[in-house]
């Protein structure tokens, strides 16, 4: 466990430099990108171009200016290029949304993905296994931002059951959260259910033509039992694995088209507005803390597993 | 018209991204599981790495910094604006999803006697890959291939939607959705109909790959892409 834990740190701190630097230098590639002529404006002469590519570093060696902005970062210093905000008070700006949205639509596709899930297999080649299985392929053939642009459509602006996006923080009113937060759950989380659903019908599938159902049968167990006791309890762990990966990804950015389409003001629209305005330090950050997510949350997922499941080492 | 036009661009996209990755991940996950050893820690770092990555960030990063600048990679040249730009960004993005499959499989091939017989033979490494390691691994690609190219589709539509898929003036599914969505409250079916044509497509692509996988192997639950 011991040995675990400094190996993935270790792997963690490598991977996390690796993608600051390709971050770094896929935002120094773009041929007409220079940031001191953008942050100079439009009506600039070249000497302040100059003095200003000379005040933010620009014309140091790419070296010097990533190790530079990486400073920054750490001490909480960056500046975004355009907007000359401090981009870590951005990001802690937008947080809440993205966390709210994140942890809310997680819990609705865990839950409802394993429902659904169950409901199909314990139906197996009935009428409702199929409408199950027809629902979930159009879950996961619908763009989440397309569903999201109907939803708001049809129910915000056609029968205002809903209110038509935006944030409002759980701190100052959870009721009007909690009403906002519902039709972004529901799209971010449509896709999932229907992967998650599909996958736990395939595992119980699976787990049921095992040895120790067929034991538990013999004992004379009813069908229900052994379905809830025995066979779920070995078919979620893959479904556990999955989740801790999809979540990460969420957090660290996968939300970006659910929040721009609900207009959330969250992290990952933080990151497509910054990104538009090619401006490489907010990017950079949010990229970093994305993967961070990834990673730790893999890390965590695998001890999870290996709890879970006694059969599994960690290596 | 546009429709049709777009639709052809959007399935282009998705075939030529699912070409990318599924030669490019066969060859590093082929490569890294057969010779293990340093060459496969650093293919596997390397995969880690576009894998810690999210998605949709990357192909958004790539996607902006591209269709300003084009790719210059010398052999070849790409401008922003050209179809291709998004199609490599999607094949690049999900290589690791093909290629870590890839590579368990042929950490367990290689040990095979079929494969220790064609070694004893004298045959060259290539040739072992070739002739003896791909064709095993044949029925793992072939799965992966609908899903990819329904995945590739989801992706272009949403960079699309953010602006760093297709750009303007071409159209693509993706872009025509954008722009429905754009002018809401007024024109739904510009949102409805090139949404409802990409909604089947995919959907058609997804139980076609569902059941080729049933057909070819029952047993695996493969994990879709976002």
């Amino acid at each position: 466990m011991a040995r675990f834990i400094v190996r993935r740190s270790i792997s963690t701190v490598v991977v996390l430099i690796a993608i600051s630097i390709v971050t770094f230098l896929i935002f120094e590639a773009i041929p007409n990108g220079d940031p001191a002529a953008r942050l100079a404006g439009r009506t600039s002469t070249p000497e302040t171009v100059a003095a200003i590519r000379h005040t933010w570093g620009f014309d140091k060696p790419i070296y010097d200016q990533y190790l530079l902005t990486m400073k920054n970062v750490f001490t909480g210093k960056v500046i975004s290029y355009t907007q000359q905000v401090n981009v870590l008070d951005q990001i802690k700006e937008g947080l809440p949304a993205t966390l709210s949205l994140a942890i809310g639509a997680g819990i609705i596709w865990l839950f409802a993905g394993i429902l659904l899930g169950v409901v199909a297999a314990a139906r197996a080649g009935g009428f409702t296994d199929r409408a199950l299985t027809a629902v979930a392929m159009i879950g996961v053939s619908t763009p989440v931002f397309l569903l999201g642009a109907l939803m708001l459509y049809f129910l915000a602006y056609k029968l205002s059951w809903f209110p038509n996006g935006g944030y409002v923080p759980l701190t100052s009113n959870p009721g009007e959260w909690l009403y906002h937060m519902i039709l972004p759950w529901l799209a971010l989380s449509a896709l999932f259910i229907g992967i998650y659903s599909r996958v736990l019908r395939s595992n119980v599938l699976d787990t049921m033509s095992e040895d120790f159902v067929r034991t538990a049968r013999a004992k004379g167990l009813t069908e229900r039992r052994i379905l809830f006791r025995h066979v779920l309890r070995n078919s979620v762990i893959p479904i556990a694995a999955l989740w801790g990966l999809d979540f990460a990804a969420v957090v660290g950015g996968g939300a970006i088209l659910t929040e721009s389409v609900f207009n959330l003001h969250g992290v990952g629209q933080y990151a497509a507005q910054s990104i538009g305005a090619l401006d490489v330090p907010p990017v950079l950050v949010i990229v970093m803390f994305g993967s961070f997510f990834v990673v730790l949350l893999s890390a965590v997922t695998d001890v999870v597993m290996a709890f879970l499941d006694p059969r599994i080492k960690l290596l | 018209m546009r429709l049709l036009y777009g639709g052809r661009n959007s399935l282009e996209i998705g075939f030529v991204a699912t070409a990318i990755t599924m030669i490019l991940a066969t060859l590093t996950g082929g490569v890294a599981g057969y010779f293990r050893g340093p060459v496969d820690s650093v293919l596997a770092r390397v995969l880690d790495l576009i894998w810690a990555f999210p998605v949709v960030l990357l192909g958004i990063a790539l996607g902006t910094s591209l269709a300003l600048g084009g790719i210059n990679l010398g052999l070849f040249t790409l401008s922003g604006n050209s179809l291709l730009v998004p199609a490599v960004i999607i094949g690049f993005v999900y290589i690791p999803y093909v290629a870590k499959p890839v590579r368990g499989q042929v950490l367990a091939l290689r040990e095979r006697e079929f494969v220790d017989a064609a070694r004893l033979q004298g045959l060259g490494t290539v040739r072992i890959l070739w002739s003896e390691v791909l064709p095993n691994l044949a029925s793992t690609l072939i799965v992966f291939v609908p899903l990819m190219i329904a995945n590739a589709i989801l992706l272009e539509a949403g960079l699309s939607y953010l602006g760093a898929g297709v750009q303007p003036p071409n159209p693509s599914w993706g872009t025509m959705i954008a722009d429905g969505i754009a002018l809401l409250p007024s024109a739904i079916h510009l949102t409805l109909v090139p949404g409802a044509m990409l909604v089947l497509a995919v959907l058609g692509i997804n139980v076609f790959g569902d059941g080729v996988r049933d057909a070819l192997d029952p047993h695996s639950p493969i994990r879709l892409g976002h």
